[in-house]
């Protein structure tokens, strides 16, 4: 944790043979906050050196990246204590545009990154920045383009590419900069599981191919970026390094340790964790998928374990099975529906939700499920086939009837917060609800207890974190009783923790008998929570079953851009995938 | 075969398309400014109708994509029109009725009023098309940088948030479906309206401001600060630009000098009336 003593370089000249970046007790607290964002944080980076950046949300390292390129505090004031260098230039002497010509930062939300409309004017622009020679532009843009695979899209317009293709196309404009250092900050957590396979592939190329660049990686999809790295910093809560430590050291023998400071860990990590959970004796050190393949290769009872552990472990949903002769809560007939008149979205979707079930909808991007979901829900009308919400359909029922009874949790929270106090935003919910008043008041005190949100009853909904406005969207749906909730990816921007909250109190709708949909690209949620799964493909349901037999299907997997869960994933390349989704010679 | 809206039409290819967007805008004002300045109907009219031609024919507008453009303009001439042909505001004692339908009196120079301010709106509609139906929003910023001198943070600025506005819309709709989930009424009446608008426009705005702060990070974080930096295009003046200002306000000098002659041109006298 502590950095070697080397005489500070106080010097205003940039020192090459200096430190990539060098914090000393360096601390950041934001105006009108209590705490600080960051506290006495010290560590040192060579050059070429790659580091992870761990920390659960809020732990301050969304911080630490803005204040490497100089962003803090030069455009969003903070009070700094200590110093952070890079490349032995003081950040609080330099300015973001100086800092930036030696650390390049990639953010997570690729849209609001990209300021031109095409492609090669993206990344002309950094050059422009920097004053590069119009007549040395060109090979800088055709080699950048060329490393990120992005050359046959030179002329297009940058809203005109996918998700993955924006990303690699800011990753391309900081590459022709030449930076030493790059900086990603959550470079797939925005994307689609195709767009961050992409990414993520693209990420490792560059770091074999350019040793010298030095990396700091803030990311928690790990499996795809952890062999990027060869050292592990964790922040916790209070903004404090609370870990500093080699890769193998970090995931290995501290791995309980990260576990407490609520951060992702690898799925190898994980299978070891549950393998010691069962008494198996494992080398405290082990944590790589090679390892693991090493020690089930040995050792028959761990093979045995984690195939156990890649199994499907649902319990039999009783609530669902009890409710399957019953009506079904939401039923789509044949629906089509088009934005555009010959460019249909869905063509002849079929699909049921069953009470008591949560079934999870799944599907590249832009394969229509958020219209899909939004039909269920009521919010739009098909234009083919009909929609039955509680056997009623759909043009035929109210808008206070459908919201009396269906329940969407949206992507975006603040869409639907519609009071200036949190209290008042989950007693909304109630107001036409015969309940008395005492007893909507009880109830919405129970709910946001359950939340963890009773301290904020009276905060203004769009003051709270990130986390907090998400728990708040959940804890407005679920304060009444409804038929069918449904929730929009809503694992993302989620640590840990939080996820698996949300996940129990979805668990015990479904013992409520409400009928639950998930609209996700978390093939680990679906795996591990959904009853069953239905995928969406060239605007039809291409298949809808239970995970496990979705999951045998890599043909389909891979035309509809999906991936395995992480788990099964791992076990595949561990050959140890579980019986009940290896493929097998059924009989059609 | 994507269809193009006016707003996509930079996309494809006219002799317009070559003209340095800074003239090109110029020229709209220019002639927007004098429009303003003439009353009488048979040179707006000519004028109107020599937009019309280059739009048709220099800037290869589809009508079809013309008419929609001009759907908003008209809706407004025909406000002002209907406005001014029953009010009667003329010189007392000379209004002149042409016909009444009820309550309603239709006056003579009301009407001619409302003509002219109708053409003049079309005018104003067709001269804006020609700008916008043949400008590359880049080259446009480029040009407004290096020919009229606008600092780059103001138009780079600019840049971004015309990539914002598409998405303004998206949101919006998912703004509104998400409250009347919620079981908020879409409510009449100016109190309801207002509190309604007030509730859209906090998540808008707060993830409008999100996103500037974000973008402006971003372009920060890629060394930008206006200042000292080389340019990939650069846009300049050539004759072609000359060529297409002699060619647009020649015809429309033409026209207010052939109208002068025969005796039909009104100029602003100092009122908005005739």
């Amino acid at each position: 944790m502590d950095s070697q003593s080397t005489t500070p370089s106080e010097t205003l000249k940039p020192d090459t043979r200096a430190a990539a970046l060098e914090a000393r007790s360096f601390g950041a607290r934001y105006p009108v906050t209590s705490r600080d964002a960051l506290c006495g944080v010290s560590f040192r980076l060579m050059p070429g050196e790659r580091v992870l950046l761990l920390g659960a949300s809020g732990s301050g390292k969304s911080t630490l990246v803005a204040a490497i390129c100089g962003l803090v505090p030069h455009s969003s004031y903070a009070r700094i204590g200590g110093s952070l260098a890079l490349f032995g230039m003081n950040t609080l002497q330099y300015q973001p545009s100086q800092l930036s010509r030696r650390a390049g930062v990639v953010f997570q939300d690729p849209d609001s990154q990209l300021t031109m409309l095409t492609v090669e004017d993206e990344v002309a622009f950094g050059l422009e920045n920097l004053a590069v020679e119009p007549q040395q532009m060109e090979q800088r843009i055709h080699e950048a383009l060329s490393a990120v695979g992005l050359l046959n899209e030179r002329g297009t317009r940058v809203d005109r590419l996918s998700g993955g293709m924006k990303q690699r196309l800011v990753i391309g404009a900081i590459l022709a900069m030449q930076p030493d250092m790059l900086v990603l900050d959550e470079p797939t957590s925005n994307l689609d599981p195709e767009g961050a396979r992409e990414v993520a592939l693209l990420l490792r190329q560059l770091a074999l191919s350019r040793p010298q660049t030095t990396i700091v990686l803030v990311e928690h999809r790990l499996d795809a970026l952890v062999a990027l790295v060869s050292r592990v910093l964790v922040l916790d809560r209070n903004g404090a390094l609370a870990v500093d430590a080699a890769t193998d050291d970090a995931f290995g023998p501290l791995a309980a340790t990260l576990d407490e400071l609520d951060v992702w860990l690898p799925t190898s990590t994980l299978a070891l964790r549950h393998l010691r959970s069962n008494a198996v004796q494992v080398p405290g050190a082990l944590w790589s998928p090679e390892h693991l393949r090493g020690l089930a290769a040995r050792n028959a009872e761990a093979a045995r374990l984690l195939q156990l552990w890649g199994a499907p472990q649902r319990s039999a949903n009783t609530a669902a099975s009890a409710h399957r002769s019953a009506a079904p809560a939401v039923t789509l007939e044949d629906v089509g529906f088009a934005y555009q008149a010959g460019r249909p979205v869905l063509n002849g979707v079929n699909l049921q939700l069953q009470r008591g079930e949560m079934c999870a909808l799944v599907g590249g991007n832009g394969s229509g499920k958020s219209t899909l979901a939004a039909l269920a829900a009521g919010l739009m009308r098909p234009d083919r086939g009909r929609v039955l919400i509680e056997g009623i359909d759909s043009r035929r029922i109210g808008a206070a009837q459908i919201a009396a009874r269906v329940g969407f949790v949206f992507q975006n929270p603040e869409h639907q917060f519609v009071t200036d106090k949190v209290f008042d935003e989950v007693a909304f919910t109630l107001r036409r609800t015969s309940l008395d008043e005492a007893e909507q008041k009880q109830r919405v005190e129970r709910t946001l207890q359950a939340l963890r949100l009773d301290g904020l009853a009276d905060r203004n909904p769009f003051e709270l974190s990130h986390g907090q406005k998400r728990r708040l969207s959940v804890a407005s749906m679920l304060v009444a009783e409804k038929d069918v909730l449904i929730f929009d990816e809503p694992t993302f921007g989620q640590d840990p923790r939080a996820l698996d909250e949300l996940l129990q109190m979805v668990q015990g709708l479904q013992q409520r008998s409400v009928a639950v949909m998930i609209v996700t690209h978390d093939m680990e949620l679906v795996y591990r929570h959904a009853d069953r799964v239905a995928l969406l493909l060239h605007g039809r349901i291409a298949r809808c079953d239970s995970p496990e037999r979705l999951f045998c299907d890599d043909e389909l997997l891979s035309s509809a851009g999906l991936e395995l869960p992480a788990r099964l994933e791992l076990l595949r390349q561990l050959q140890l995938l579980p019986a009940a989704v290896r493929r097998h010679e059924e009989v059609r | 075969m994507i269809r193009r809206g006016v707003f996509e039409s930079y996309e494809l290819a006219s002799p317009l398309h070559l003209v340095n967007p800074a003239v090109k805008l110029l020229c709209s004002l220019a002639v927007m400014l004098f429009v303003s300045l003439i009353f009488d109907i048979p040179t707006l009219s000519a004028i109107a109708g020599w937009g019309l031609l280059l739009v048709l024919g220099l800037a290869r507008v589809r009508p079809t994509v013309l008419a929609r453009a001009m759907l908003p303009f008209a809706i407004f001439g025909l406000g002002f029109l209907w406005m001014n042909a029953i009010l009667p505001r003329a010189a007392e004692g000379q209004a002149e009725a042409l016909l009444r339908l009820g309550p309603l009196t239709v006056w003579r120079e009301g009407l001619l009023n409302g003509i002219s301010f109708a053409i003049r709106a079309l005018s104003f509609g067709v001269y804006s098309v020609l700008f916008v139906a043949t400008t590359d929003p880049t080259t446009f910023v480029l040009s407004l940088i290096h020919q009229l001198r606008v600092p780059p943070r103001l138009a780079y600025s600019a840049l971004a948030a015309y990539r914002y506005l598409p998405t303004l819309h998206a949101e919006l709709a998912q703004i509104r479906a998400a409250h009347r989930l919620r079981g908020v009424g879409e409510t009449g009446g100016l109190r309801g309206k207002l509190q309604q608008a007030y509730r859209y426009t906090i998540p808008l705005l707060a993830a409008a401001l999100r996103r500037a702060g974000r973008t402006a990070n971003a372009m920060e974080a890629r060394a930008f600060t206006g200042r000292q930096r080389t340019w990939y295009r650069t846009t300049r003046l050539r004759t072609v630009d000359a060529g297409y200002a002699l060619l647009a306000l020649g015809g429309v000098a033409a026209i207010v000098v052939l109208s002068a002659r025969a005796g039909t041109l009104m100029l602003w006298s100092g009122r908005l009336w005739v």
